[in-house]
């Protein structure tokens, strides 16, 4: 009788460990995540507006508990004795725990938000370099310059993100009813959509400050374009296969030889996450993955839109484009100088605390 | 603009009601460290010295400190527990967020600026507010009567005085007289803090 309790408690716990880790929570709690992490900056103090986000994820993760347990039957004193028991501990781990956890840790939710809001200005940061990657011209020396071209590449660029969002979210959809039926693995199709990653940049302005403010509105694409150009300067176009992979920390030798034991600038993301300890490496490798999945299919994606739009040519100028920042071929002002200094030490920092930080 | 006005109905929402959560308090139980925590909320207002007393109690540097627009939380270590300070803003236009920080809270720590003899008035309507509020039914309040080290600052039993202290029956108080600049009687009172935890153990 013992062995058999012992077994469904046993049951329990590897159900909910599975759940946890399976798509019908990571989905929606990833896709939480991107939605609001927009305002988690890296300050000490925290924003009042926090605790507003930090309440609803709260009820998030516990509306998905209870409506899985729902689901198949395990009523809350089961789940209690089953996670009381020190088997709970045994099979489960820090990292799956983890989103849960932050449900009741607001510290431990505001790490993961400013994680969450740095990794989406990497990432679109990464794509942005990646459709450029082509171009190590424009990775010139101080150059804030756009050639006609290139900011006829931009504008398309925009147009084709803003278009295959709709399609894209749709392709989301219904893979995610696909997987939510099917396998337990991978939620990569919750990574965001384009806009997304123009949200992320949003945020980068707003995290420089209030003297960023000097009456340009500015086009986020080509922000983080120039942000991308600077920041990425010594970086050649990676070799195919790697190119995905979310982190351009091997943009900066010098850092990640000083973070890395081996010292050496390898990509591998699993590595990466391996350094963390035993802890958290489990949930970041499948995180990392999860990227590079999403990553590679954005790109694929945009490569193919791209292309098709550019024989396209005409595109409606929205509203956006008109605010675009002034004439490309201007010298660049002190002012103008300075800011760009200024996104450079930022990205700088990013890196610094992404790789730090996992 | 009157000047006692009462709290203008708070942005969104009843006073927090402790959430329940059954569930995640079991999965909480799970979190790497054994030590149990507590839930403290510093409040009092506007340069009163909370920020300062809570990095004083972090033992950080306090020279450095602006006006809190939002929160600050801090751990501190204390006979065996997790003391978990939040320490939040103290403008007039922030105060109505105070009472989303009330549930679950363990124990309340009240700063007052013993050198603002102007404010006393105001600072008292604001803690008898609060501790009116359900969330904070029995809660263990501990003044903090700070800036003592301001020769123009008046002393704790003043200041309790002014404060109607001895009316509170419905809790534990103490009031300490305390510099968070220099840290003289800090100790003092998160002694007494530790006390009052034992002895809800019990
Ligand atoms: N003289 C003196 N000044 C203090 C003391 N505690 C805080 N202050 C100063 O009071 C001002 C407000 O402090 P702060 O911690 O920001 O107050 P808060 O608004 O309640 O968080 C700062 O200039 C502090 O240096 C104290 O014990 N003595
Ligand atoms: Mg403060």
């Amino acid at each position: 009788m013992a062995a058999e309790e012992e077994g469904d408690v046993e049951w329990v716990v590897d159900t909910i460990a599975g759940f946890l880790q399976g798509p019908a929570w990571s989905i929606p709690i990833l896709e939480f995540m991107e939605q609001k992490c927009e305002v988690f900056d890296d300050e000490e103090e925290s924003k009042l507006s926090y605790t507003e986000i930090y309440k609803e994820y709260q009820a998030l993760v516990e509306k998905l508990l209870e409506d899985y347990l729902k689901e198949v039957g395990i009523n809350e004193e089961k789940f209690q004795e089953a996670f009381s028991s020190p088997l709970a501990k045994t099979r489960t781990s820090q990292a799956i725990l983890q989103t849960v956890l932050a449900a009741e840790d607001f510290r431990l939710f505001k790490k993961m938000m400013v994680q969450k809001n740095i990794e989406m200005q990497l990432q679109a940061i990464r794509i942005i370099k990646e459709r450029n990657g082509v171009l190590p011209d424009c990775l010139t020396e101080g150059s804030d310059v756009f050639s006609e071209i290139e900011e006829e590449e931009m504008k398309i660029l925009r147009e084709v993100l803003r278009k295959s969002k709709e399609e894209y979210e749709i392709e989301q959809e219904r893979k995610r009813t696909e997987e939510a039926r099917g396998k337990l693995k991978s939620p990569d199709v919750s990574y965001g959509s384009p806009g997304d990653s123009r949200e992320a940049i949003k945020v980068k302005e707003s995290m420089e400050g209030a003297d960023d403010s000097e009456g340009t509105p500015k086009l986020p694409l080509e922000e983080s374009q120039k942000y991308a150009r600077e920041d990425l300067k010594p970086v050649r176009p990676l070799p195919k296969g790697t190119e995905s992979l979310p982190q351009p920390s091997c943009t900066k030798g010098k850092d990640d030889v000083k973070k890395r034991s081996a010292g050496k600038c390898s990509e591998n993301a699993a590595q990466k996450a391996g350094m963390k300890g035993p802890n958290l490496s489990e949930l970041e490798k499948q995180q990392l993955k999860q990227r590079e999945d999403y990553l590679k299919k954005k790109r694929d994606m945009l490569m193919a839109t791209k292309k098709e739009s550019r024989n396209n040519v005409l595109l409606p100028s929205n509203s956006e484009q008109k605010e675009e920042e002034s004439s490309p071929k201007e010298e660049m002002s002190e002012e103008k100088q300075r800011l760009l200094q200024k996104r450079k030490m930022l990205a700088e920092k990013l890196k610094e605390e992404v790789i730090n930080k996992r | 603009m009157g000047d006692v006005q009462k709290h203008p109905s708070t942005p969104q929402g009843s006073p927090s009601t402790p959430h329940p959560q059954g569930l995640l308090s079991v999965i909480q139980k799970l979190k790497g460290s054994p030590e149990q925590e507590l839930r403290i909320v510093l409040l009092g207002l506007d340069n009163a010295g909370k920020t300062t007393l809570l990095k004083r109690l972090a033992s950080e540097e306090v020279s450095t400190i602006t006006p809190t627009q939002g929160f600050n939380i801090k751990s501190v270590h204390s006979h065996g527990f997790k003391l978990n300070v939040w320490d939040i803003g103290g403008q007039r236009s922030i105060r109505p967020y105070w009472r989303k920080y009330l549930g679950s809270t363990d124990l309340l720590i009240y700063v007052i600026d013993s050198a603002d003899q102007k404010r006393f008035e105001e600072t008292g309507q604001e803690l008898a507010e609060l501790t009116e509020d359900e969330s904070l039914m029995g809660v263990p309040l501990l003044v903090f009567a700070n800036k003592q080290d301001l020769v123009t600052a008046a002393p704790a039993a003043e200041i309790a005085e002014g404060l109607s202290l001895h009316t509170y029956r419905d809790r534990e108080w103490q009031i300490q007289a305390c510099s968070a600049l220099s840290g003289e009687g800090v100790q003092d009172g998160m002694n007494w803090i530790s006390s009052q935890i034992m002895n809800r153990k019990k």
